[in-house]
Formats: C-alpha cells, structure tokens, sequence
C-alpha cells in the first residue's frame, strides 16, 4: 500500500531538512507540505496522509489549533516537530493530550553532519515505529 | 550531506534569517517613543522563536543560546513580569546587530561565527532577565496553551515562494549594464543603416531592424525594472539612525516616514542613503533644538516622505527646529569667500539658503561627533547630481528646515563624448556640450593676456584642458586645436583640446575614495576594453576657481 507524508512548518528551511529525512527513508510515494495549520487542512481534504509533521508556532493556523482539527476528523500519525520539545516532559505530555503520536526535537546541525545525522535517525525511527504500530 | 543540499540549505537560511531580523527590526523602530501594544509582542515573540529555529537547524549553538535570551525577554514581556523600556529596546535592537554580524559572517565562512560584542550583548541580556525574580521564573516554565492559541488571523503572511527566485546583485548590475550597451549599439547600428541609404533600397532589411531596435529597447526597459526594490530598507536604517543619534544628543526626536513602498532602482536607494543620512543627522543635531529649549514647542518632529511622480522620486525631509538662520549663513559665506559682500545684498531668501551646498561652506562652528565627519552639504549636493538629481532647501525661522530631492527613478545611461586623446579617458556628458568647433573657424579676442570666444554676446575665456587637469604639458600627435564649449543656464565655459573623441553612453558609478577629492572627477566608469574612464564635472566647473588652480 503506498504511502503519504504531510510536511508542515513555516520555515522553507525546516521544510527542505524535514523532505530530506523522510526521502532518505524510501517508503512514501507523496511528500507533500504546508506552511501553517490552515494549509495543512485543505491538504487533508484532498488526500489521505498517513504520517504529518507538525511544527507548533505558525502563523494564520498554529500547530495546536491544526492538531485538534485534524484528531477530529482524520486518523493519520501525527509526530510534532518542535524545538518546545527539548525543554521537557511536561511539553510533551500537554501535546500527548492533544492527540499527537509523536514528539521530537527539530532537526538540524547542518554544520555538524554527526549531529544532523542523528537527530535525522531519531525521526526516522520514530517514523518507521508509528507505521508499524 | 551533499554540497548541493548544502547550498540550498544555507541559501534559504540567509533569507529566512534575514527576514525575520528585519522585521524584528522594524517592529522596535515603529515603535519608537511608545510602548510595545500585545499584536507587536506576539510578532516579536514570533519573530525571535523563529530565529532561534533558524539558527538551531544549521546548528549553531552560540546563536541559539542568545537568541534564546531575547526569547525569554519577550516572553517576560508577554507575561507582564518584564516592562518595555527604552533600556529594553536598545538592548534588543543591539541583539539584532550582534545577530545580523552572527548571519553575515557566518554565512560567508559556513560556521558559526560570532562578532567581538557577541559576549557582551548576551551579558546585557542576561542581566534584564536577572532581575525578574526566580519565583516569577518559576511559574513560566509551564507551556501555557492560551498563549499557544493566540488568534494569528491579523498577521497573514503573504508567503510567495516558489514565485521568486534570487538573483545576485552583482550579476544583475551587469546585465543592466549589457543591455544598456546593446541598446547604443542596435542605435547606432540603424543610424549607419539610414545615413549609408540602404535603408532605401532595402524595406526588408530596414523593417526588421526597427523591431530588433525596439526588442532591445523593451528588454532593456524589463531589466531596468528588475533593478527596481523597495525604499524600506533605507528607511530602516534612517530610523535606526535617528534613534541613535537622538538619544546620543539626549532629544527626543518623533520621525515619521511615508510611502517607504516606493520603488526605484536600486543604484539610486543605495546612493541615497549617505546624503540622507547626513542630512537626517544634521536635522537632529542642528534643527532640533535641546529638550530645555523646546519646552513649548513639544517633542521635534522629522518627516521624510518618498513619492513617485512619474518617474522621478521625489524625496522630502523637514523638521520642526528653529530653522536655517539667513545672517549666519551670509557671515560664514561672506567669510569663507564664498561670496563677496557685493553678491551678498542682491540674494533672495532662497539663494541664501542654497550657500549651505557651496564647497567650502560648513555651518557647524565647532565639529561636533554627531555631523562633523568631514562631509558638508556640497558633497549631499554632488552625490544627488550625480544621481541625475536635484536638492532644494527652504526653511522659516522657527518653523523648521525643508530639503527637497528630485532625482530620476530609474538609472540611465548618459551619453557623452569621450576624450581619448588625454592621459586618462574624460568623458564630458553630451547634454552639457554647446558644441564643438576647430578654432580656426572661429575669431577669437585677446582680453587680458588670455583668449576669449564670443559667446550669446559674452566674452568666453579659453581655458587649457591639460593644465585644468593637472596634466603635463603634452601635445597629442593631432596638432589641430578643438574648442568644446560647455554651458549650463546662463553659465558657460570653453577649453581647448587637441584629439578626437568618440560617442558612447555609460552609467558612471561614485568616484571610490581614492579620486573622491579629485573635484573634477564626478563619476567613473569602465569601457569595454576595461579602460577607466572619468566623467568630467562639468557641474562644478561652472564654479571652478580657475585663476587659483
């Protein structure tokens, strides 16, 4: 069965880092993005996705409207990607009760190849865990 | 990772980076004098979260710990534990030029690579946040979703990736420069064509020239216009500028600036910017008065406005201060020999106020840290004719001081003649030129020990080009003796040169600082065999000394 990415942040930046990662895993036919919450819904009419990275502070729809949103009406595996993440566990639980699947740190360190690279890991192995649940 | 990915990861990050910066920017400075309302705190906040992402995703850590700082700062702000001061503003407007220093360079060395200052801007942060007390601190670790869901609605960011493309600006200034040269050359080309007749014998031939000539001319029209960018830039600047400075001098200065959405090329914006901000910096040192002596009058007031009529852009500044005193200003020119006393009596009001831009005229008695850099007004004033552009003043006493600039939207090229007999190629721009005649043909009087020409009835002295130009002495291989008459309103003035001289039409570029204080010399340009060509100053040569020099 094929399978569907929905990329959403503001940044183009994070957008391209985010595209990179989920290539590099080689098991989804559509990679698609959206720059706030209110995009990411129109996407979600048309097409069933069945992954989406979600980043919180976006402007027009911010991530926690846009989760609420899509827990009501879609059942796709929503990771959020988030720098809110690093700061601790009590983040991720108010998220977790929202409805996320997932929460990680964004990824990065495009000076450090090390360190992009593992911070690109941690979201694939999240990823592949979350698909195979 | 790749070298390609690379690239375009540090590309979009500089554009990000730089946007968010310049708003952040921008919010500070329009906001100036006033406490910051709950829709600019959220922007701000927002703005600094995401340079904060930014920065985290090309992993330098440094940035993101300062950043993060300005971060807490604004937070602080949002939940009323922090009030917005002046100390606040200046400490994060320091924050975006440590930052912007962090981008330029780091982008330019791909690692992160932090400015001098970087420890001392992050100290001065740290500091504000250590004086909200811990407990305070405590209670804000918590996510707060109310914050979270803030309605974003009023800030639709019009995002049109995707349709825009960069382009650098080095290799845009070329193609403006090509296509300039491409639209001589299709000129002159049909100008052969006609003048040998085969335009007659040939409609074909004839037909099909015509349409490249306007093809060329329609392109060079559409690269004309990519050179086109906003004013905002420089208005950012500006305000930056009076904010400084007026807090340097201890007055408080209101600025306000209209139609900062007006467009013009971007030689023009560039150029502008040092006689503007000259002249906004003499409007607060000398135009606004100290705060004891404007009790009455309130807080000073600058308005600079830019408009677009036709394709001029019109530029104008005005402050509220005590205005240009006209009895000083004689004194000093009557002084400086500017003028002499005789002149003085018949000079209207506006004559007076226009001595300001006379070389050798600089009001400020004592030099003072704030406009006393060396520059005057006569430089605002070759700056902005050498955009193909006009300044004028006016000023009431009491009532403030009023500069207006009207100076062409668009570059365009100039068309001159070169002189390429002289030591260093001199262009003399055709528009000044009267005409150009062998002195054979014309009769000449010897007044004083000097030749003169007959001239609209006046005696015109002939001056020697090679002396002028403080050339030795040197006779080119052509001995016959050209008489290039130049005038300008009623003013006119004649030298010789031996040689022949080609047409061609160029953009002259500010003289580097090297020939700066060459005062014929307004402009410098390169020819296509890469020969430095000077454009002679025919504006100051109508008031060139020439019994000194």
């Amino acid at each position: 069965m094929s399978k569907n990415v929905l990329i959403v942040d503001d940044s183009k930046l994070m957008r391209i880092m985010l595209k990179k990662i989920v290539e590099e895993l080689q098991i989804f036919d559509l990679i698609e993005e959206a720059e706030n919450g209110q995009v990411a819904l129109e996407k979600l009419n048309d097409i069933n996705f069945d992954i989406i990275l979600l980043d919180i502070e976006m402007p027009v729809m911010n991530g926690v409207e846009a989760l609420r949103e899509i827990r009501l009406r879609h059942k796709a595996k929503v990771i959020i990607v988030s720098s809110l993440a690093q700061i601790g566990s009590s983040y991720s639980a108010e998220v977790k009760k929202l409805g996320a699947d997932g929460i990680i740190d964004k990824p990065g360190g495009a000076l450090d190849p090390t360190l992009a690279q593992k911070k690109g890991e941690g979201l694939k192995d999240l990823i592949n865990e979350l698909l195979n649940e | 990772m790749d070298k390609e990915f690379l690239n375009e990861i540090w590309a979009q990050f500089e554009l990000e980076a730089v946007e968010h910066s310049k708003n952040s920017e921008d919010i500070l400075l329009e906001t100036a004098n006033k406490n910051l309302s709950k829709d600019e705190v959220d922007k701000l906040f927002r703005n600094f979260h995401s340079l904060k992402g930014l920065t985290g995703s090309i992993g330098m850590s440094k940035t993101v710990s300062l950043t993060h700082l300005a971060e807490d700062l604004i937070s602080e702000i949002r939940k009323g534990t922090l009030e917005f001061s002046d100390n606040v503003r200046s400490t994060l407007l320091k924050f975006i030029d440590v930052f912007n220093a962090v981008l330029s360079n780091s982008i330019k060395s791909r690692t992160e690579a932090v400015p001098k200052n970087f420890d001392l801007c992050k100290k001065e942060l740290e500091n504000i946040l250590g004086k909200i007390s811990l407990e305070n601190k405590k209670t804000n670790v918590k996510i707060d979703n109310g914050n979270l869901i803030d309605d974003y609605s009023s800030d639709v960011d019009s995002k049109d990736e995707g349709k825009f493309t960069q382009v650098s600006s080095a290799s845009l200034d070329d193609l403006f420069q090509k296509s300039g040269t491409l639209v001589s050359r299709a000129n002159a080309l049909k100008r052969v064509f006609e003048q040998s007749g085969s335009a007659r014998d040939n409609d074909y031939a004839s037909g099909i020239l015509d349409k490249l000539v306007n093809d060329i001319q329609i392109l060079n029209g559409r690269i004309t216009d990519l050179r086109l960018i906003s004013v905002n830039d420089l208005v950012r600047r500006l305000k930056r500028a009076v904010l400084d400075i007026s807090s340097q001098l201890d007055k408080k200065v209101k600025f306000t600036v209209s139609g900062d959405n007006e467009r013009a090329d971007r030689k023009i914006i560039r150029n502008l910017a040092d006689p503007l901000l000259h002249m906004i910096r003499n409007s607060v040192d000398h135009g606004i008065e100290n705060i004891d002596e404007r009790q009455q009058k309130g807080i000073g007031k600058i308005d600079l406005s830019f408009k677009k009529e036709g394709d001029k852009l019109v530029v104008n500044l005005s402050d509220d201060g005590r205005g240009l005193d006209k009895k000083k200003i004689l004194e000093i020119a009557i002084n400086k020999n500017v003028i002499d006393k005789e002149t003085a009596k018949q000079l209207s009001d506006r004559d007076i106020f226009s001595l300001i831009f006379k070389p050798g005229f600089s009001t400020a008695q004592s030099v003072s840290a704030t406009s006393g850099r060396g520059v005057g007004m006569d430089v605002v004033e070759k700056n902005i004719a050498l955009l193909g552009g006009k300044i004028n003043v006016n000023s009431t006493k009491n009532n403030g001081t009023h500069f207006s600039i009207i100076i062409p939207g668009a570059v365009s090229t100039e068309e001159c003649i070169i002189l390429k007999d002289l030591p260093t190629f001199y262009a003399v721009p055709s528009r000044s030129i009267q005409w150009v005649k062998n002195k054979s043909e014309l009769d000449t009087d010897v007044v004083g020990g000097q030749e003169h020409i007959r001239f609209n009835k006046n005696q015109i002295p002939i001056q020697d080009l090679n002396t002028l130009l403080s050339f030795p002495i040197k006779k080119s291989k052509i001995n016959v003796e050209k008489i290039i008459l130049l005038s300008l309103s009623d003013k006119a003035v004649a030298f010789n040169y031996f040689g022949d001289f080609i047409y061609d039409e160029f953009v002259f570029e500010q003289p580097d600082k090297l020939i700066a204080n060459m005062p014929l010399v307004s402009g410098t340009t390169v020819d296509d065999d890469q020969n430095i060509i000077f454009r002679l100053n025919v504006e100051s040569l109508f008031n060139f000394d020439y019994h000194t020099s």
